[in-house]
């Protein structure tokens, strides 16, 4: 799927304010579907998309609050776009050490905020969210080659950011552009989760205020050099997912450090005691008086 | 003259009573460290067979964690009358919801599977990465589950072994090809993948209970069969 946007700086802007404004680009009024695709576009998870269907399926919104998601939509858009712009061009800020081994280049779908969707992948079946109260489809567009890229997507998403960088600024500048004006959800949201957490913090206010027209409440779980871990609620509190910035590892195994170190101090008293005992047991019967 | 103390020749009744508790603090703190393991496999049991108990009282976690159970068959392809396909239709679970169950007949492993991650999910069952594939979908499906409990017999998975996962949509079946071992901050086996894949891991067995180290099975995709109509309601039969 092509995403076409200009660069240019104040192009961006006007750009921006025609979202504000709920006009220019889209002659009709914002739909629903419109702002569910801007989602997926942008990189929410599907999960989340579907969340914000169920919340306008309910039909308690005005057509001002589609615009209104779908300017904060956009605005993230234009911020993930500067910091991306910032990397490839300005030499950005990366994290420290990124290994291109163990680079989460992306986050399979859905749960990482700036978002993995599932848009990214290519969709053979049609899926049907289990607690979806819409008869929306949800069928994810492929993802498309940006057609100056001689790599694949998923080789490109594989690299680690110095790799991305690398690649990318080997590239003529008039390709260079294409490819940065092409990205897919996917390589956008791969050189993102690189980032710096500093950057992606900032980010990550930007999706916030986005989920929150969606009918989301996104909580910070931990910010660390890892990454981000935030909790998805919907309005009623109940967790609708749990993602991070960077994937995570899960603790599988339950810890018996404490018991196992209570079991040792009290057999080591317990030797202590009998020791003492001995000792008197031993004075008793030899000593005289 | 002096008089001789008369020599004590038996011990205080303190002395017996102190030996007597040191004797039991020792006796606890022994038998706590060896039963640590039994008592966990007996919790893993009595969950799976009380399973059906569970879902007649879904329960909620802390801080809006919604847990579903549902009820899943897991009769054999064969002995099922329902019609497949290789194509078909996925229902993507919510966070907190049983959406398989996975069975190896090589380690007679039978575990729910639940969506998303969290330390409740991970006390009833094995739970699948939501950043995962979902069965049916191309990519890495990514399931942990703790060693102590469901995946204690996960080491004995051998090459060629097969792991099954039903669902309510379909029959996803796939082969180990290998057993790896890794530290917990290298995510290559987790990283999305362009191919069909399952990969399982867990902590490496410790003393203390947990480990940095991680082992896991990688297997590739044999079949995947759609139900042709999704089954809703489904009694699980006993085996």
């Amino acid at each position: 799927m092509k995403r076409i946007y200009k660069r240019h700086t104040a192009f961006a802007a006007v750009l921006t304010a025609c979202c504000l404004c709920g006009g220019g680009l889209h002659a009709a009024a914002i739909t629903v579907d419109d702002v569910a695709q801007k989602a997926r576009e942008v990189g929410f998870p599907e999960e989340q998309v579907q969340l914000g269907y169920n919340y306008w399926a309910t039909g308690e919104y005005t057509e001002k609050d589609l615009e209104e998601a779908y300017a904060r939509l956009c605005e993230y858009d234009q911020q993930a776009d500067d910091k991306i712009d910032d990397i490839f061009n300005n030499g950005g800020t990366v994290q420290p050490s990124q290994p291109a081994q163990t680079q989460p280049a992306q986050t399979q779908p859905a749960t990482q905020p700036p978002a993995q969707t599932d848009a990214a992948q290519t969709q053979p079946a049609t899926q049907t969210p289990a607690n979806s109260g819409t008869a929306a489809g949800t069928t994810a567009p492929a993802e498309t080659q940006p057609a100056s890229t001689t790599i694949s997507s998923y080789d490109f998403i594989m690299m680690s950011l110095d790799e991305k960088i690398a690649y990318v600024n080997s590239m003529s500048p008039a390709d260079k552009e294409a490819f940065l004006n092409n990205l897919t959800p996917g390589e956008r949201n791969s050189i993102i989760k690189q980032m710096n957490v500093n950057d992606q913090a900032e980010l990550l206010q930007g999706y916030i205020d986005a989920a929150k027209e969606m009918n989301m409440n996104i909580a910070v779980d931990s910010i660390s050099a890892e990454g981000i871990a935030i909790t998805v609620r919907d309005d009623e509190g109940t967790i609708i997912d749990k993602s991070a910035t960077g994937i995570t590892i899960d603790e599988t195994g339950i810890a018996h450090d404490g018991l196992l170190a209570a079991a040792a101090i009290a057999v080591l008293l317990a030797a202590a005691g009998f020791a003492l005992v001995y000792r008197h047991l031993c004075r008793t019967d030899g000593g005289v008086q | 003259m002096a008089v001789k103390k008369e020599r004590r020749t038996g011990a205080h009744p303190l002395v017996y009573i102190i030996t007597t508790v040191l004797l039991m603090i020792l006796c606890t703190a022994v038998s706590a460290a060896a039963l640590i393991k039994p008592y966990e496999k007996v919790q893993t049991y009595l969950h799976i067979a009380f399973m059906d108990d569970m879902k007649i009282k879904p329960a909620s976690g802390l801080d809006g964690l919604v847990i579903k159970e549902n009820e899943i068959s897991t009769q054999k392809p064969a002995e099922q009358e329902q019609q497949f396909s290789d194509t078909g239709e996925i229902q993507r679970p919510s966070f907190g919801e049983q959406y398989a169950v996975l069975e190896c007949d090589a380690i007679n492993l039978s575990v729910p599977v639940y969506w998303g991650s969290t330390p409740e999910l991970l006390e009833r069952g094995a739970c699948q990465a939501s950043a995962s594939k979902v069965l049916g979908e191309v990519g890495n499906v990514v399931i942990d589950a703790h060693v102590n409990t469901f995946f204690a017999d996960m080491h004995k998975i051998a090459p060629g072994d097969e792991i099954v996962l039903y669902t309510k949509y379909g029959i996803f079946t796939y082969e180990a090809y290998e057993q790896v071992k890794f530290e917990n901050t290298d995510k290559t086996h987790i990283l999305p993948k362009e191919t069909d894949h399952l990969t399982l891991y867990t902590c490496e067995a410790q003393v203390l209970g947990t480990s940095t180290t991680r082992v896991g099975v990688l297997a590739s995709l044999v079949s995947k069969q759609f139900y042709v109509q999704a089954q809703d309601t489904i009694t699980q039969e006993a085996e």
